[in-house]
């Protein structure tokens, strides 16, 4: 271990936190790797504070300082897609003192749009576990006259390109799941980005914008309230909240599956007995009541496997958005 | 009156003695972040409200109040006192503020900022309580082409904060469009001017602009200026704190029109806090019986912007509170603060949480009437910073300013841009270019270009879209008859009187 590879974390955390804990002051062991976690643990969030996803986090972290005796501290680094957050990532050592939330845009879509990022997500970092999948959904404005899936398609080959969609922004995962849809389906869509999901919301509302593709949590209560219409299901098997609404996978399209999901990620060469010990706790924390009642909020679907498990749904999502991002022709937003 | 009733219920509940002192703590840190440069609202809820899921519901919305409120506005006592905006809201009010510091009125300048953020924050919250459902439908009338307009419309605006020269106001304007421009094109995810650096791929944050151009700029000129001429600037004090008749006579209607802009565009999800102090500016001047005294410290220039600011804090509860979108940053934390209490936001919100959404549109107005008990007596104890020798103030500014700028972002690169824009800072005060238009136009770029293009792409490529619709059109027609009628006006009375 290098002698001073812990004090810009000591320093940055210090101005955020000085009124919250005396954190900071915890001694910086030299020898952090013999009983983990031995000091405090900083989780690079790559999103603004205030999201869902930093909100989760902070929930797991909650739960997991309460387990494993340290205190996890939130780091939002947020903006550039993401890119930041995995380039101060790469300037930590690999002793799972400092890892990092990863997601469907840093793990499978970034390395795609972003090829000098300096950093390989595959080679660099290693995967500890999937936390949760955000089911997306494919909603309509009320007036649109088409009440499924099969019904929009054939309404909007009548209209090539007279349709628009709107999306929380390029390479966004409502961008993303709305490629994915036309991609398998031959629709012709036209996209029209907006600086996140609520003024993009805004304008499908007001039925200026036919459609939307986003996560659960934003949706469902104006498919509630009837003023959006849910076609279809990003996720394999119908969910909970709308069990009336069937699956994309329903209509035909074998294998089609568009989730948000996010995870925990560390440096490439972290001790497997860290990754699993993390893994560990990690799963435990989410049985926690919580941490359930958070995710069913959001009708999250928690995760909690091992490393080699999240490497693999990894891998099959490179995979599925890399089809997506070259014949959709995604840029960065 | 079912409104009514429900408000009272509210009131019942947020008037409790803890609920108050919640409320009182939540005003005190609220001023506070807003006095202090580069730290806004949002960071400090975010950073609150894991601590708050301890207390109850209705306590830690009374608190947010008060600091939402109290950090609209906080940001104005530096942009008076020491012309260093604590937000990018609180521009427009260094304009005139400052100078009227500098003429030894910062406490009329204060207590006119302070009265009529009370005034206009009480405008806005009746509006948010009776007029709910009529702000809704027209904010959800305004589309990319609306946007657009209104951009269009606050272009023409910028005229009144472009200073003594219009070249060079011009000049900084165009600077700050340019800069607008740098990031990720929002329609085909093109990075512009980058450099490769992907901390520029989301744009330059404009309070990193603004606090380095006014708080690190100023700074940088007075050393400049104690080093070229020896004497400083040491501001007087003279005469009263408190403001005169004709102060009260020029304030009142300027808060009015300040909240009539505030609160509507705030409530629209794209409107935010900047452009209505920008109208609101441009309207006093133009309004004003003593337009002279415009760029020299009118107290008009100070009240219509600041009422304007604290109307638009109201308006950003709209959209959240009846739709379940929030606009801004501050208002997604406190729709996460929701959700945290297992509230489901949404259209639904008022229906099913009747109850919650009444407190906390009742402590909105307790957190106004709080922040006023606390800040006009405060007002003689911030004038007292001026008498602080300015190395040390000043020296403490870049400190403070440098802490918050790199606490918003954890980002390093963040404070090498905060102080790249204070030597632009220097060097514009330097050679008498005003900053104003520069975050203006740093604000107006990328909203503009994005709303015409979204508007271009939903029309087809129609760029009739911009004067059919209804609204748009109208928006501008304004701005052509305010762009084109002043002139013709002066040349008319001009022929009159010869």
């Amino acid at each position: 271990m290098s002698h001073n590879d812990h004090q810009p974390m000591l320093r940055r955390d210090y101005l955020k936190w000085m009124g919250a804990a005396g954190l900071a002051a915890t001694g910086v062991s030299a020898h952090a790797q013999s009983a983990w976690p031995s000091k405090p643990i900083r989780w690079i969030v790559p999103f603004a504070p205030g999201g869902t996803s930093s909100i989760v986090a902070r929930t797991m972290a909650t739960e997991l300082t309460k387990q494993m005796g340290v205190s996890i501290i939130i780091d939002n680094k947020g903006g550039g897609g993401g890119v930041p957050a995995m380039q101060e990532m790469m300037r930590t050592p690999a002793d799972g003192y400092t890892i990092v939330m990863s997601h469907i845009g840093l793990m499978a879509v970034n390395p795609l749009i972003y090829p000098d990022s300096g950093y390989d997500v595959n080679k660099d970092f290693v995967p500890v576990t999937l936390l949760s999948r955000v089911p997306s959904l494919f909603v309509v404005h009320k007036d649109v006259p088409v009440t499924d899936l099969k019904s929009l398609i054939a309404y909007a080959k009548a209209r090539p390109g007279q349709l628009n969609y709107a999306s929380a922004g390029n390479a966004s995962a409502g961008h993303l799941a709305m490629e994915a849809l036309k991609l398998a389906s031959g629709m012709f869509i036209t996209h029209i980005p907006y600086r996140g999901t609520g003024p993009a919301l805004n304008d499908v509302l007001a039925g200026r914008i036919q459609l939307l593709s986003a996560g659960t949590p934003a949706l469902l209560p104006h498919i509630k309230s009837g003023a959006l219409r849910c076609l279809a299901t990003g996720t394999t098997e119908r969910i909970s909240v709308l069990p009336d609404v069937p699956t994309v996978n329903e209509f035909g399209f074998k294998d089609f599956e568009t989730v948000q999901w996010y995870g925990i990620t560390a440096r490439a060469g972290t001790p497997p007995e860290i990754i699993l010990k993390l893994q560990q706790e990690c799963a435990k924390a989410l049985k926690m009541p919580d941490v359930i009642a958070k995710n069913a909020a959001e009708s999250a679907i928690p995760g909690g496997g091992t490393s080699s498990e999240y490497a693999a749904f990894i891998a099959k999502e490179q995979a599925r958005w890399k089809e997506v991002v070259i014949k959709g022709q995604i840029k960065p937003g | 009156m079912e409104a009514f009733d429900a408000l009272m219920g509210g009131f019942a509940i947020a008037l409790q003695p803890t609920t108050l002192l919640w409320g009182f703590v939540g005003c005190f840190i609220g001023t506070l972040v807003g006095v202090l440069p580069g730290i806004g609202p949002a960071l400090t809820i975010a950073l609150l409200l894991p601590l708050t899921y301890h207390v109850p519901a209705t306590s830690m919305f009374v608190m947010f109040a008060g600091i939402y409120y109290g950090a609209a506005y906080g940001g104005s006592t530096t942009s008076i006192l020491l012309n260093t905006p604590g937000e990018s809201a609180a521009v427009v009010t260094a304009l005139e503020g400052n100078k009227m510091a500098r003429n030894g009125r910062a406490g009329q300048a204060l207590a006119t900022a302070a009265i009529g953020s009370f005034v206009a924050g009480t405008i806005g919250t009746l509006a948010l309580t009776f007029f709910a459902p009529l702000v809704v439908d027209a904010a959800l009338a305004f589309g990319p082409a609306e946007y657009f307009s209104l951009m269009v419309l606050s272009l023409v605006a910028v005229s009144a904060v472009l200073g003594n020269s219009m070249l060079r106001g011009l000049v900084a304007l165009g600077l700050g469009l340019l800069l607008g421009m740098v990031g990720i094109d929002l329609q085909t995810g093109q990075p512009r001017f980058t450099f490769g650096r992907p901390e520029l791929l989301d744009g330059i944050e404009v309070t990193v602009a603004a606090v380095g151009l006014f708080a690190v700029g100023e700074a940088l000129y007075l050393a400049w200026q104690g080093r070229e001429t020896k004497t400083g600037e040491v501001m007087k004090l003279s005469g009263s704190l408190w403001m005169s008749k004709q102060d009260w006579a020029r304030s009142w209607k300027a808060w009015l029109r300040g909240a009539f802009f505030g609160f509507p565009i705030g409530a629209m999800p794209a409107g935010g806090a900047e452009l209505p102090t920008l109208l609101s500016y441009y309207t006093e001047k133009k309004l004003s019986k003593h337009p002279e005294e415009f760029g020299h410290g009118a107290i008009e220039g100070v009240a219509g912007p600041e009422a304007a600011n604290n109307a638009a804090a109201a308006g950003v509860l709209m959209p959240l509170l009846t739709l379940g979108i929030p606009t801004s940053a501050t208002a997604a934390i406190m729709l996460s603060a929701f959700e945290g209490y297992g509230i489901q936001t949404g259209p639904q919100l008022l229906s099913q949480q009747g109850g919650l959404v009444w407190t906390l549109i009742a402590s909105l107005y307790i957190g106004n009437v709080i922040l006023l008990i606390l800040n006009l007596p405060l007002v003689s104890l911030w004038v007292k910073l001026l008498k602080i020798p300015p190395p040390w103030l000043y020296a403490g500014i870049i400190v403070i300013s440098t802490a918050g700028v790199y606490g918003a972002g954890n980002s390093v690169f963040n404070v090498g841009l905060l102080f790249v824009f204070g030597l632009l800072g220097y060097l514009m005060r330097r050679f008498d270019f005003p900053a104003a238009p520069l975050i203006v136009g740093l604000i107006l770029a990328p909203m503009a270009e994005q709303s015409m293009r979204q508007a271009l792409t939903i029309s087809q490529g129609e760029w009739s879209t911009f004067f059919t619709r209804p609204l748009s059109g109208s928006l501008m027609a304004v701005a052509a008859l305010l762009l084109i009628v002043p002139p013709l006006w002066k040349q008319w009375r001009h022929l009159q009187a010869r």
